[in-house]
């Protein structure tokens, strides 16, 4: 019974074995060594690249909160800019108050927990009413549009259109993130410790339940998930996600406004997200990395031809590889090792 | 052990069953067949939740389970296994067990691994023989070992009826003797009672249970394959359909 094929298939699947968990040694090496390297980068850089380099980090959290709501469950959200801008005027306007106790960690705790609150309570009702794909996806744009709008209106609160200034540093006790440097350091750590914890969630049973829901939900209810429930639970936990991202956002702008709420934001996450790919985590960084600093590079040179620069290389980048640039360097990879175990078979 | 009594599924204006009485025994394996249009496949979406009867009602063990959604179902102990093969073809075989093994947990207890829950996904593996194959995605396999890979994924949940829509579909002689004597196996070992829709009379004799002819959504006949291979009934509405 056992034919030839079937000897192969499993010789096949021993080498796939023992490369993935080389794979995943060689991930943590990496995380490791990415995290010591953006962690040193303050002791020779300039201090606009250090800000630069802050924000692409916060940037980056955005766009991995979408990856795993998008990427990782394959509901896409038109409107995660909601979340993020939700968590900075949240801690925003707790930093402004002046005779409030605790105020940094009631900025913190409260930046993350309101998003959230508002994440549970969408998907809930609209993943538990069966409201998915193109519906979910206008729904979240709307509810990005009227936030921003309430933003410029509700100028009692907010500022309007001037926004929130004059914040205090964000303190916890006798730690302070008030200078550059200070702020990046924080964002450096909370990012460090929100990958590995996200890392840790889709290696995690839930994690492959995300992937089920996203490939095939009929199946993946069969088998006894409720599957609204595992996508009412990442969508909180990436609104949560998404508003630490605009917590961060506070100390290394020192400015909060409305459209960091909006719809030109949110389409800026989506497109970091699908530049640097999906499903990896990583590429959130990365897409957000490359196309900051590529605007920061051409935006004085292209002036206002670098959206349409943009939008032409997302245009590209997809059609190649829809799964963004780090489909571009598995694709390669791939080739590669069937190249080396082609010669090695052949030796 | 399964129970369907006077069960009717209207589309519209058509009705694709019409009014089904069917006991299935615990342990035993029922083997449903019938001609094209028969009502096979509704009647099969109808056990297991997907589909709301129009009227009539479907007991396991005496509880009524029709109009429960597809997961309580599911819980209760009734596992399908598609047609069309809907293994999670992106993700590896281990996974794809990973996946089952983990179903029925509830979500955020999902955030921790279950030791017992991950052994036994390899184990299965093992009684349906792809411990091999764990780090190949499923997308690659074969034929046979996609159908062993979905029963597998079925077992992990620990059913009390496993629901079985053409298991043999599409495979050759020997594929489908070893899955007949998988699943026989298994319910003998597991006590597990299946309801299987099948066109194939090979893998039915080699089943060798009862059988349940449908015909225009009703039961024709029910009886061992000898018999229902010798009525003129069933060969009148098989004509040309070469049973």
């Amino acid at each position: 019974m056992a034919g030839r094929g079937e000897a192969a298939a499993v010789r096949a699947a021993r080498r796939v074995g023992v490369s993935i968990s080389l794979l995943r040694w060689a991930h943590w090496g990496a995380v490791v060594l990415a995290a010591v390297a953006l962690w040193v980068v303050p002791l020779f850089a300039r201090s606009y690249f250090i800000g630069l380099l802050g924000r692409f980090l916060v940037f980056g959290l955005a766009a991995m909160s979408l990856d795993l709501v998008w990427g990782y469950t394959g509901q896409l959200s038109l409107g995660h800019a909601a979340f993020f801008g939700l968590g900075a005027y949240t801690s925003g306007l707790i930093l402004a108050q002046t005779s409030w106790p605790f105020l940094g960690p009631l900025a913190l705790v409260l930046g993350i927990l309101i998003p959230a609150a508002l994440g549970f309570v969408m998907a809930g009702t609209l993943f538990y009413g069966k409201v998915v794909g193109a519906y979910f996806a206008i729904i979240t744009l709307l509810v990005s549009l009227i936030l921003e709008q309430l933003a410029i209106s509700m100028l009692w609160l907010t500022g309007g259109i001037n926004g929130l200034y004059g914040m205090k540093p964000l303190a916890f006790g006798p730690l302070s993130v008030d200078t550059l440097n200070e702020a990046y350091y924080f964002i450096v750590i909370v990012s460090v410790i929100a990958y590995v914890l996200a890392r840790l969630l889709v290696e995690s049973p839930l994690g492959k339940a995300m992937d089920a829901v996203r490939v095939n939900e009929k199946r993946t209810a069969s088998l006894g998930y409720s599957t609204a429930a595992v996508r009412t639970v990442v969508f909180t936990l990436a609104a949560a996600l998404a508003g630490l991202a605009g917590v961060l956002y506070v100390p290394l702008e020192a400015f909060v406004y409305p459209s960091q709420l909006g719809v030109g934001f949110s389409t800026w996450i989506i497109v970091w997200l699908a530049i640097g790919g999906r499903r990896s985590l990583v590429g959130a960084f990365l897409g957000a990395f490359i196309i900051n600093y590529g605007q920061s590079l051409l935006s004085e040179r292209l002036g206002r031809y670098w959206v349409l620069a943009t939008g032409v290389f997302l245009l590209i980048v997809v059609l190649v590889q829809p799964d963004g640039l780090l489909g571009i360097i598995r694709d390669v990879k791939d080739r590669l090792m069937r190249v080396v175990r082609g010669s090695r078979a052949g030796a | 052990m399964l129970e369907a009594s006077g069960v009717v599924k209207r589309f519209g204006g058509l009705v694709a069953v019409d009014g089904v009485d069917f006991r299935v025994e615990r342990g035993e394996i029922r083997c449903v067949i019938g001609p094209n249009g028969a009502g096979k496949t509704t009647l099969f979406n109808v056990l297991t939740g997907d589909l709301k009867p129009t009227a009539g009602r479907v007991l396991l063990e005496g509880q009524r389970i029709d109009g429960l959604p597809v997961h309580t179902i599911a819980r209760l102990g009734v596992a399908r296994k598609f047609q069309v093969p809907a293994v999670f073809q992106e993700l590896t075989v281990l996974e794809n067990l990973r996946v089952a093994a983990n179903g029925g947990r509830s979500v955020l207890s999902l955030l921790r691994r279950d030791r017992r829950r991950e052994d036994m996904a390899r184990g299965i593996a093992e009684e349906v023989g792809l411990q091999d194959l764990l780090g190949v995605q499923a997308g690659h396999l074969g034929h046979g070992e996609i159908q062993r890979l979905e029963i597998a994924m079925v077992l992990v949940s620990e059913p009390r009826v496993l629901l079985l829509d053409e298991p043999t579909a599409g495979m050759t002689y020997d594929e489908t003797r070893s899955i007949a004597v998988l699943l026989r196996d298994l319910a003998t070992r597991r006590h597990l009672t299946m309801v299987i829709v099948e066109h194939d009379i090979d893998f039915i004799k080699m089943i060798g249970d009862r059988i349940t002819v449908l015909h225009k959504g009703k039961v024709l006949m029910e009886g061992h394959h000898s018999e229902v291979e010798r009525s003129d009934e069933v060969r009148r509405v098989y004509l040309g359909e070469g049973l």
